[in-house]
């Protein structure tokens, strides 16, 4: 297959068209500012980013890895392990009409769409066929080391139906900021797990965008844990196209100083039948925000649609801020929806138990932060990923502690 | 020694002064009750002994064999020994029971410069010291006192209790919510724990308690002071004449 590797010249005309057009929406209005309703709580107008650029190709020949994992670096891929045979992988350069035809899936009038197209490098396309055999997690693994550029790496993922695939998705580096896109596609019958890790550096940025179309009877279970950089937005984008998929959308912030950490997510059932459920848990310590916005829409078609949504913070400390606007639009009227959202602190009765045992105070606090985020890691149905989760959710509730225990006494 | 001595005792909660001057002194193998109406400092006293935050201490100490426990967080008095049965024991969603129970144990071993006991050890510990209890596996498996019914949690207290084998055990109303068959159930599981290496101070409101428990001594608190000490029989004197009766005669 020729890839734009080759020809870096090559455009397809509708592409570069998309990206001109995303740089002079930018250009006119700016990064979006508080007055922005879909990022009142998170505005990048003073984040700077207008000084940063889409960072170069890496040197980096694409090297091969043991593992069935994909390393991108800069944006770009540079490791490709061994697939499985039902997993094929293309790369597709900007002149290339299948990339047009996915591009033109990103939400309209979008500043993440608009960011991802601007800086517009290549994309990887992955397509999965069914299988009978169980297929091994495919990690992909997102780094950069051009800490004044910014990265813009494209994941495609065309599930066939009745196709499965796990996906584990680790966001690490500093590249001043990280754009990522996935986007999937998921068959009938199909299943996709897609487990999110970002803990980039801490002088960094990313604004992750996820959009899942979900067909007939498909079902997606997505986790994410957001840990790293300063200031963090994962954004989701679902649509259920057809009759009775089902979503589970899970996701944990931990924010300590200086951080702000942005979940955003949009559920659109225009179907009849779907079910989608959202789990969101946040803990806050110093002086970190956390945001999580929540859009629910039930089209007038799509009857006995069953969509949950509960979103939780809990603050470490009294410098923390917690925000959270969960919105439901419905437009059927045989429906069960909720939402909810809470913002507490760890309870007095519930520590002065757990330490009238013996408990040292650093450890029963790590473990009511531990049982607070158990809604939202119980959702994650792979076990593997589960005990990885959880082995750093302990180690950062451990280092947390020390400033909490200090702080409180 | 004294296990424990509460010398001339004031707290306060805010700015209001619950317990106005408290002396007891309590041996090992002794088993004191407290009683005393709505309203007396019961379990006030019962928090400031255990080191609830909140809870302050403006005059007189708490000794436990012979050494200040104020300073001390609560934490740090549960492992010298220390056990507070609550009279609403918590429920801690999402908190393993098998890894709560464990903490505890491990914490006060590690104090008492014992080996840790693990995983699969502290599962076959458990599971004997519960069975005598009439405490289940499915109890042991869920998370700390969620779902369980007042008498299910107040034996899972006692099974605390039993496994962390404190000096000094303090029960707080550990009767109130129990029926007749629960009651009886608690109180066997309680009197197993007394022996030569433990006090106990069991506040009641109620004498039907101590029918079961039966104390060495009576204390009678009111208004944050105790007024009246004596034996057993002092308890079936509230019962009968209640606690006006006592107070007026003190």
């Amino acid at each position: 297959m020729q890839v734009s590797t080759m020809q870096p010249e090559l455009a397809h005309p509708d592409i570069d068209q998309l990206a001109g057009d995303a740089h002079s929406a930018v250009a006119q209005t700016g990064w979006p500012s508080s007055k922005h309703e879909a990022w009142k709580f998170t505005p990048l107008d003073k984040s700077g980013f207008d000084s940063l650029a889409p960072a170069s190709r890496p040197a980096d020949t694409l090297s091969t890895a043991q593992t069935q994992s994909l390393t991108f670096k800069d944006g770009y891929l540079v490791s490709a392990g061994t697939m499985d045979k039902a997993i094929s992988l293309r790369q597709l350069g900007r002149d290339d009409v299948t990339l047009l035809n996915w591009l033109k899936l990103l939400p309209k009038d979008h500043h993440l769409s608009y960011l991802s197209l601007g800086g517009l490098g290549e994309a990887v396309l992955l397509e999965v066929e069914a299988s009978e055999n169980e297929i091994p997690p495919l990690t992909l693994h997102f780094t950069g080391e051009q800490a004044s550029a910014s990265a813009h790496p494209v994941v495609l993922v065309q599930m066939a139906d009745g196709a499965r695939l796990t996906l584990i998705e680790e966001h690490v580096g500093s590249n001043a900021l990280s754009a990522p896109v996935l986007m999937a596609d998921v068959g009938a019958s199909a299943s996709l797990h897609v487990a999110k890790y970002q803990d980039q550096a801490r002088s960094t940025s990313h604004l992750g965008l996820s959009v899942l179309k979900l067909g007939e009877q498909a079902k997606v279970n997505g986790f994410t844990l957001s840990k790293g950089s300063k200031l963090a937005r994962m954004e989701s984008h679902v649509e259920f196209m057809a009759d009775d998929a089902e979503l589970v959308l899970s996701a944990i912030y931990l924010g300590a100083s200086g951080q702000h950490h942005d979940i955003t997510t949009v559920v659109q059932h225009e179907v009849p039948n779907c079910q989608s459920n959202q789990v969101i848990r946040g803990v806050l310590n110093d002086d970190a925000h956390g945001v999580f916005q929540g859009k629910v829409r039930v089209a007038p078609d799509a009857q006995k649609t069953d969509g949950q949504q509960m979103s939780r913070a809990l603050l470490l400390s009294r410098d923390a801020v917690a925000d959270a606007k969960p919105e439901l639009e419905i437009f059927a009227d045989d429906v069960v929806c909720a939402h909810g959202a809470t913002v507490g602190e760890l309870d007095e009765t519930l520590l002065f138990y757990l330490k009238s045992r013996g408990i040292p105070k650093a450890q029963a606090q790590a473990m009511l932060i531990k049982a607070f985020l158990g809604d939202a890691l119980e959702q994650i149905d792979d076990d593997a990923i589960a005990s990885f989760m959880n082995q750093i959710i302990d180690d950062w509730a451990e280092q947390n502690n020390d400033a909490l225990v200090m702080g409180n006494s | 020694m004294a296990l424990l001595e509460i010398r001339d005792l004031h707290a306060r909660i805010g700015d209001a002064e619950i317990l106005h001057g408290i002396n007891l002194t309590m041996d090992r193998g002794e088993v004191h009750a407290i009683m005393g109406p709505n309203g007396s400092g019961k379990s006030t006293l019962s928090y400031v002994l255990s080191g609830r935050d909140g809870y302050e201490v403006t005059q007189g100490d708490i000794l436990m064999d012979g050494e200040s426990v104020l300073e001390m967080e609560a934490d740090e008095r549960a492992r010298l020994g220390m056990f507070l049965a609550f009279q609403y024991p918590v429920e801690l969603p999402g908190v393993s029971g098998m890894a709560f129970l464990r903490a505890a144990v491990n914490a006060r071993r590690k104090e008492q410069g014992l080996d840790e006991v693990d995983q699969l050890g502290f599962v076959k510990l458990a599971r004997s010291v519960a069975k005598n209890l009439g405490v289940g596996d499915e109890m042991l498996k869920r998370a700390v006192n969620v779902g369980f019914s007042g008498g299910e949690k107040k034996r899972y207290e006692i099974l605390q209790m039993a496994l962390l084998e404190p000096s000094l055990a303090v029960l707080d109303e550990t009767d109130s919510g129990l029926d007749v068959d629960a009651l009886k159930i608690v109180s066997d599981g309680v009197n197993a724990q007394r022996g030569d290496n433990c006090g106990m101070l069991v506040i009641t409101h109620y004498q039907r308690l101590l029918d079961h428990i039966v104390p060495d001594y009576v204390h009678i608190l009111a208004g944050g002071q105790i007024v009246k000490t004596g034996d057993k029989t002092l308890a079936l004197e509230v019962e009968k004449n209640g606690y006006a009766g006592i107070h007026n005669a003190a």
